[in-house]
């Protein structure tokens, strides 16, 4: 143990605080390219939340851990994506249903809804924060927020893989460090679910010459 | 129980092992010869009869081989007499059918191996439908059976009509297995295992109303695959498209895997039960076997004749179990173990001559090309073995003595007769009456019928040149078919040792035995109510036929006869001068008009457009569609329209789905704080 658990927590409130300020801020970019890097950067504060956890446990499989995250959420995952983004599009630009200025006022929402749920939940013991439920939460919300407000089926991706990160900081916190082979299913899973998804796209572009997902109407017999 | 240890539990599986070793054979090697995974049928189908004989005279129950996969879904086998009984008839069709495919395959189009491949398949999952003891072995055998048969339906899937007679067997043979699933989960509930032997020991527990339920559905199941009216669209469909070694099996064979999960069902596990069943399927037997001939009468294709046969057979199989039910509930034992026999003696029967007929029709296929009767004539002369035994099976689907119909129709009337004279209401006196007129009425209809089927494919002039230069088949084909022909002989004469196989199976199911007396082998019913004497019949029918000669010689001596042709007015004699088979069944048509709805559509050319100088006269008979028009297109009409409100749920759109689950996801844990 290299840090003890008082000071781990101060750190990860802190991380948490971060990590619930990229889930509006998801909301007001405007580049299919910067919500992929915004993507990476939950990454790397997952994996600095892991690191913590790791840290104060000085457990092994809680160093893998780190590395994982590191390995498929800030690298992986971002890379397939933006990978994809090259093949697929020529406009850059995220479509909405909804104006910026109402999905910024949406996800305020949906952040107090967080705090009002996520908030007496936590225990206030272990690494849960007040702060690090009603974040993941947030990030939950923001993401599918993302998914259904936006038309591009490559925001679609990124909204789940988002709503995964949200997931993630729930499991961190919550759990202490997950158990390793579930640690690495749940990776796989999240990079073999995003190299599928990505692959459709690509094969939605090809075929319709576009991915906005409103011609998907036509299939509906 | 007696359950015998060691290596012989796993023996009885044999024949489905090399079954599958036939289909592995088609399957590997596809330029092989189709000779070689039928011959190992062949070894399979005899193997599986000699255990069959044996376990029948044993008696004994064979505790197979189990294995459980999750504690849930255990696959067990047990080969009791009614098993048994039933692989024996399997077994039996299956290798004559395999000696004819021999001879036969070289002439079907498409992939033999695939063909052969399933042919072996279809033989195993029935092999498995009979040795199944858990509900999960049931089902699997069930849906194996019902899938590979309908890969073998749309073997020559190019031919009109037959994706669609493949598509009509699908959707029933599904509905049909969805109510057995409703059944055996209902039996489920109750026992809380899926072990056969586990309820059949729960069920006596089970609420009459569920029981009840357990029976209809496992009716409705079983009706369907049987063909019951007005269940059996698809069979007429179905049967004629397979090749004809497989619509012997299908025909002869797999209808009864349905009479076996009737009695396995409503009888062993779930207990006889209450006097309306036995009532109900009195009924529907009834009614099948009276409108089955009818519609067969109507027909001119030879195979979908033979096939709406077999709805009117398995109606008369029916009646026998009925009958069985009803007596059984009476606690009549003795009669019900009568019915019990006259039904399975059908079972038996019905699967020899009918797998005879069908082989006999895909022969005349093979030489001619053609199926319809218009078109076919004067076979016997070209054919002349083919028509020898297609002679035997038609005389023998009429019931004829000595042949092996009589004997079990006789059955059926005598436990008919004896539910007339034991029942406790007069109501079901007069009904039993009712339906013993019922089953004389179809024995004379399907005399009728068969002197259409035979004398318009045989017998006469032929009505087209490709049976004009038809060829007698191959040998293995004459011996398959030899084999079936000397059955309705053996079967027929010798009854008491039939009697002597289902003593067993009747003994486990009601209790009682049909005691063969020995003697010029009469069988005699319970009470000594009638007798029969096959080989006193067949004795007298010699001398008879031989005083006949004798009093015609003595007579007129051979001297007065002439050999001459037909005066038809000077004219040359043609073809189109002897009666169609629409025009021999003319009588009928007009006299069961109100039942069977025939309609025609005459259309008159006229000679430079005179309407006094008719040049040519198209005649189209037909029976109107009644169970479709009535029952099936309102139902699927009913289920389009539902299926079309649910659609108006579906917008297609993405983020509308996406909404729903947010919006579900935000109150539920706006709920749950």
């Amino acid at each position: 143990m290299i840090i003890d658990v008082e000071s781990a927590r101060g750190l990860l409130n802190v991380v948490s605080l971060l990590l619930l300020l990229t889930a509006p801020a998801s909301v007001l970019l405007r580049r299919l390219g910067d919500s992929i890097v915004l993507l990476a950067g939950q990454g790397a504060l997952l994996a600095a939340a892991a690191a913590v956890v790791a840290l104060a446990t000085g457990t092994s499989h809680a160093y893998v851990a780190v590395a994982i995250t590191v390995a498929i959420k800030v690298l992986a995952v971002p890379g397939i994506l933006l990978l994809v983004l090259r093949e697929v599009t020529i406009k850059k630009e995220v479509e909405a249903v909804i104006s910026q200025r109402l999905a910024l006022l949406l996800a305020i929402g949906l952040v107090l809804v967080a705090y009002y749920i996520a908030g007496p939940l936590a225990p206030q013991e272990g690494f849960v924060t007040g702060n690090s439920l009603p974040a993941a939460v947030s990030m939950l919300l923001i993401g599918l927020l993302n998914m259904l407000t936006r038309k591009k089926a490559i925001s679609q991706v990124i909204g789940i893989v988002a709503m995964e990160n949200g997931l993630y900081l729930m499991a961190v916190t919550a759990t202490q460090g997950l158990p390793l082979a579930v640690e690495l299913g749940v990776g796989i899973d999240l990079v073999v679910g995003v190299m599928v998804m990505g692959f459709v796209t690509r094969e939605i572009h090809r075929t319709f010459n576009t991915i906005n997902t409103d011609r998907l109407q036509t299939l509906r017999g | 129980m007696n359950v015998e240890p060691n290596v012989e539990p796993y023996v009885p599986l044999a024949p489905v092992a090399l079954y599958a070793l036939g289909a592995l054979m088609a399957l590997v090697e596809r330029r092989a010869p189709a000779r070689m995974p039928h011959l190992t049928a062949l070894v399979a189908s005899v193997i599986g009869l000699t255990i069959a004989i044996r376990a029948l005279l044993a008696g004994t129950i064979y505790q197979l081989a189990a294995f459980s996969v999750t504690p849930f879904a255990s696959i067990s086998f047990r080969l009791d007499p009614l098993s048994a009984f039933f692989l024996l008839v399997i077994s039996l069709i299956a290798v004559a059918a395999s000696l004819y495919a021999i001879g036969y395959l070289g002439s079907e189009p498409g992939s033999i191996a695939g063909l052969a491949a399933a042919y072996n398949g279809f033989l195993a999952a029935m092999v498995l439908v009979v040795l199944a003891d858990s509900v999960f072995a049931f089902l699997f055998a069930w849906e194996a059976m019902s899938l590979v048969s309908f890969f073998l339906v749309i073997h020559k899937n190019g031919e009109s009509g037959v994706r669609r007679a493949g598509y009509v067997y699908l959707v029933m043979t599904h509905a049909s297995s969805a109510f057995l699933l409703a059944g055996f989960l209902l039996l489920f509930a109750e026992a809380g295992s899926l072990d056969f032997a586990a309820i059949r020991t729960h069920a006596a527990n089970l609420a009459p109303l569920s029981r009840d339920l357990v029976f209809l559905a496992a009716l409705v199941a079983f009706g369907t695959k049987a063909g019951v009216i007005p269940l059996h669209v698809w069979l007429p469909r179905a049967h004629p498209a397979a090749p004809s070694h497989v619509s012997a099996l299908m025909s002869g064979v797999m209808i009864k895997t349905a009479i076996y999960g009737l009695l396995r069902i409503g009888w062993d596990l779930a207990g006889p039960g209450p006097g309306w069943w036995g009532g109900l399927i009195l009924a529907l037997g009834a009614i099948s076997a009276v409108l089955g001939v009818l519609y067969a009468l109507m027909e001119h294709d030879l195979k979908r004749l033979l096939a709406f046969h077999s709805v009117e057979n398995i109606g008369i199989i029916l009646m026998g179990l009925g009958t069985a039910f009803l007596l059984a509930s009476f606690g009549q034992p003795a009669h019900a173990a009568l019915a019990l026999v006259a039904s399975l003696y059908h079972v038996l029967n019905h699967a020899v001559f009918k797998a005879l007929l069908f082989l006999g029709a895909g022969a005349v296929q093979h030489a001619t090309h053609t199926r319809d009767l218009e078109s076919l004539g004067g076979l016997a002369r070209r054919m002349p073995w083919t028509s020898a035994m297609f002679l035997i099976g038609a005389a023998a689907i009429s019931a004829l003595p000595p042949l092996n119909g009589f004997v079990s129709e006789w059955l059926t009337f005598q436990s008919l007769l004896a539910l007339g004279s034991t029942a406790p209401t007069p109501f079901l006196s007069i009904g039993s009456a009712v339906a013993a007129g019922m089953l004389a009425l179809t024995g004379g209809l399907a005399a009728f019928c068969f002197v259409k089927a035979f004398g318009i494919t045989f017998l006469g002039m032929p009505r087209s040149t490709a049976a004009g230069e038809a060829h007698e088949v191959g040998w293995p084909m004459l011996v398959g078919m030899g084999l079936l022909a000397l059955l309705c002989f053996g079967l027929g004469l010798l009854p008491t040792v039939v009697l002597r196989l289902l003593a067993s199976v009747t003994n486990s199911l009601a209790g009682a035995i049909t005691q063969p007396s020995l003697g010029l082998m009469p069988l005699t019913a319970p009470d000594r109510a009638g007798s029969l004497a096959p080989l006193t019949i067949i004795v007298l029918l010699a001398a008879l036929g031989c005083l006949a000669l004798l009093i015609g010689r003595s007579i007129g001596g051979s001297a007065c006869s002439r050999v001459a042709a037909p005066w038809v007015c000077g004219n040359e004699i043609e073809p189109a001068m002897q009666y169609s088979a629409t025009a021999l069944a003319k009588p009928v048509r007009i006299i069961f008009g109100g039942l069977i709805r025939p309609y025609r559509e005459i259309e008159r050319k006229h000679k430079s457009g005179i309407a006094y100088f008719v040049s040519e006269v198209h005649y189209e008979p037909g029976v109107h569609p009644v169970y479709e028009h009535y029952l099936y297109n309102p139902a699927v009409r009913a289920l389009l329209k539902l299926a079309g409100r649910i659609r108006s749920l579906q917008t297609g759109s993405l983020r509308t789905y996406l909404s729903y689950m947010f919006v579900t996801l935000v109150v539920v844990l706006l709920l749950t704080r």
